[in-house]
């Protein structure tokens, strides 16, 4: 055991990730924190009332089956027809997981061998590589570039080889904003089918997009049998904490995450599945408020952010704008963020740690806004001091 | 896609647990399911009610920190001083999991790399065979045989070869409920020390003991430093559907530091 790091080497480099390094400044130092993405008002009390009830009536205290309880599988699928018009079987085309980390993280074990190649999208959220290192795949990263980040689909096309097992996309993207048009979906959809690629994606955050609509690429012509969509209830209902996630996708892909699945954590969340599976079925006005509440929060943000120096690009989904430090005469986003907290009370992301090609966004922030409006708006009073 | 399996080929075989499949039966004929290991009870009121409080006065309900709350983590570092007299640093040598599951999973891809070898007592809880491939590594059964279930030291001795990383241990064993003595106990620690291996120990059923008493394998001489010890809650207080289980093992910061 001496010979060799404790660690499988296949990890190297993938030790802390950024979030635990700046959540820990953010303690230390007592600032606000806008670095990790999740909300600091919990989401509707009937929900939150609901775990309550099934904690109480002793639903799911036990373990629930493995592929999540029929209540909330009946309710996914009910939430893709009544969304997207798309059809899942309950039974065999849903699997609840341990939030969408879990079902990235079987999916990638599922599916690809050692050796395989993922074309994924950069900056990529850094569940991504640890997982694809974990299967012995290699990732082959499409980088997304300032200001527009839109993929560029020639790129795409050259990088396919032989070896590339699947596509890993995000679309709304994090740490970015992106949201991939119909067009690019379109021909997105038709690569995969011309090299038969798998297709797996990560749409955890397909109820916030602000410009434009989300559409699941799952819903494209040839793409079905093919493609793994990964959402969860974190995100869309403002319980990051509890975890309940869910794979979708044709039954033979459904059982081959499951296979892995079952192994990483077996089941989750008993009595949480109980809840979402009725946050699954709040009306269209939850879904429409909450959207709005976030794209005014965005806009919120943006203009503070704009209003203190930083170059702002604005996003079109997810809870996070993304920004460059270039206007400060500083390009060292990692550096900008050790700094920040001691600077002026405030903790945001380096996007700079979510690529691999260094200079690609060596000076690009990223912070987060679902937060409060006053702690918004201190934030970004906070930051008006840079300048100065 | 289509030229090989969907499912990545270390995993053939490992498609259904049986544990689905024989659930399966028992809701399809109304047999009394005396098959998996859950209890038809719930725990204690007061813990499920701890649960709701957290609940409304949010604590929890968004991302707890990555190692896991504070409190678990003392209340854990807590629990082995208290049973066993065993001291672990709340912050560096505990880790909260989803479950005993996820902690053996988490452990085996972190500690094993393709090709290693990892000695593991036969029967075998099935998660043990799927983490192991998953991570490339081989399993090498050490068979307890009816109607002792006693682990064959010399056999044990005679498997390890220089590939073997690590030695898969479960305390009280599922399913013959073999529980490891003190003389059993020291000589696989002997032999670990000797052959320089990590220790992987699943003591779920710690507290569920009939004949003797529970010890973890991580109080012996010469083990702490090389021993990743994994429990659960789920067992101890009938929540299994919770899902909230921990890995304790040597901090080599921490020691330093301390030191």
């Amino acid at each position: 055991m001496s010979g060799r790091p404790l660690l499988n080497r296949r990890l190297d480099g993938l030790g802390t990730t950024i979030f635990a390094e700046m959540s820990a400044l953010a303690t230390a130092t007592g600032a606000i924190n806008l670095g990790q993405g999740f909300p600091d008002t919990d989401g509707p009390e009937s929900v939150r009332e609901a775990a309550v009830r099934a904690l109480r009536d002793g639903r799911g205290n036990q373990y629930p089956p493995g592929p999540g309880i029929p209540e909330l599988r009946q309710a996914i699928a009910d939430h893709q027809r009544r969304f997207y018009d798309l059809s899942l079987d309950p039974d065999t085309e849903v699997l609840v997981t341990a939030g969408a980390t879990e079902a990235i993280a079987a999916a990638m074990l599922a599916l690809l061998e050692p050796g395989d190649e993922v074309i994924a999208f950069e900056p990529f959220y850094d569940s991504y590589a640890a997982c694809i290192a974990m299967a012995g795949a290699k990732r082959v990263p499409l980088t997304l570039r300032a200001p527009s980040f839109r993929p560029d689909l020639d790129e795409l096309r050259a990088k396919i080889t032989p070896r590339t097992r699947l596509l890993l996309l995000n679309t709304p993207h994090n740490p970015t904003g992106m949201v991939l048009t119909a067009e690019e979906q379109s021909a997105i959809a038709a690569l995969a089918v011309e090299h038969d690629l798998l297709v797996v994606t990560d749409e955890v955050y397909e109820h916030l997009v602000y410009e434009g609509t989300h559409r699941p690429i799952a819903a494209l012509p040839g793409m079905r049998e093919r493609t793994v969509s990964i959402s969860s209830a974190g995100k869309t209902f403002s319980f990051t904490g509890w975890k309940v996630g869910w794979v979708m996708a044709d039954s033979p892909l459904v059982s081959a995450v499951r296979t892995a699945k079952q192994y990483l954590t077996y089941v989750s969340a008993g009595p949480f599945q109980y809840a979402i599976a009725e946050a699954l079925r709040l009306p269209d006005a939850y879904f429409d408020s909450f959207r709005a509440d976030l794209r005014r929060k965005r806009d919120l943000l943006g203009d503070g952010l704009r209003a203190a120096g930083f170059e702002v690009y604005q996003p079109q989904g997810t809870y996070f704008i993304t920004t460059d430090i270039t206007p400060f005469g500083e390009k060292d986003a990692y550096a900008f963020c050790r700094a920040l907290p001691e600077r002026c009370g405030v903790v945001a992301i380096p996007n700079s740690v979510f690529y691999d090609d260094p200079d690609a966004g060596r000076s690009q922030v990223r912070f987060t806004f679902c937060k409060r409006d006053d702690v918004l708006d201190e934030a970004a009073g906070r930051l008006r001091h840079l300048a100065s | 896609m289509n030229a090989r399996p969907l499912l990545n080929r270390r995993l053939d075989g490992l498609g259904t647990t049986i544990f689905a499949e024989m659930s399966a039966l028992a809701t399809a004929t109304g047999a009394i399911n005396l098959g998996q290991g859950f209890p038809d009870t719930d725990g204690p009121e007061e813990i499920r009610e701890a649960a709701v409080r957290a609940l409304r006065e949010g604590k929890g309900n968004q991302y707890p920190p990555g190692p896991g709350v504070p409190e678990l983590r003392a209340a854990i570092s807590d629990h082995q001083q208290r049973f066993y007299g065993l001291s672990f640093d709340p912050d560096t040598e505990v880790l909260v999991t989803a479950g005993a599951t996820e902690a053996i999973a988490a452990t085996l891809l972190a500690l094993l790399e393709p090709d290693d070898e990892v000695i593991a007592f036969e029967p075998f809880y099935d998660s043990y065979a799927a983490c192991i491939a998953m991570a490339g590594a081989k399993r090498v059964p050490l068979t307890l045989r009816a109607p002792s279930f006693r682990p064959d030291l010399d056999e044990l001795r005679a498997k390890i070869t220089p590939r073997t990383r690590l030695l898969l241990l479960n305390t009280p064993h599922n399913p013959t409920g073999t529980v490891l003595t003190a003389e059993e106990q020291s000589a696989i620690a002997a032999l670990a020390v000797e052959h320089d291996l990590l220790v992987v120990t699943d003591e779920v059923y710690e507290h569920l003991v009939f004949e003797g008493t529970h010890r973890p394998i991580a109080a012996l001489p010469g083990m702490r430093e090389r021993t990743v010890t994994i429990s659960s809650a789920g067992k101890t207080f009938s929540f299994t559907g919770w899902k909230v289980g921990w890995v304790k093992a040597f901090s080599p910061t921490y020691w330093t530091r301390a030191a």
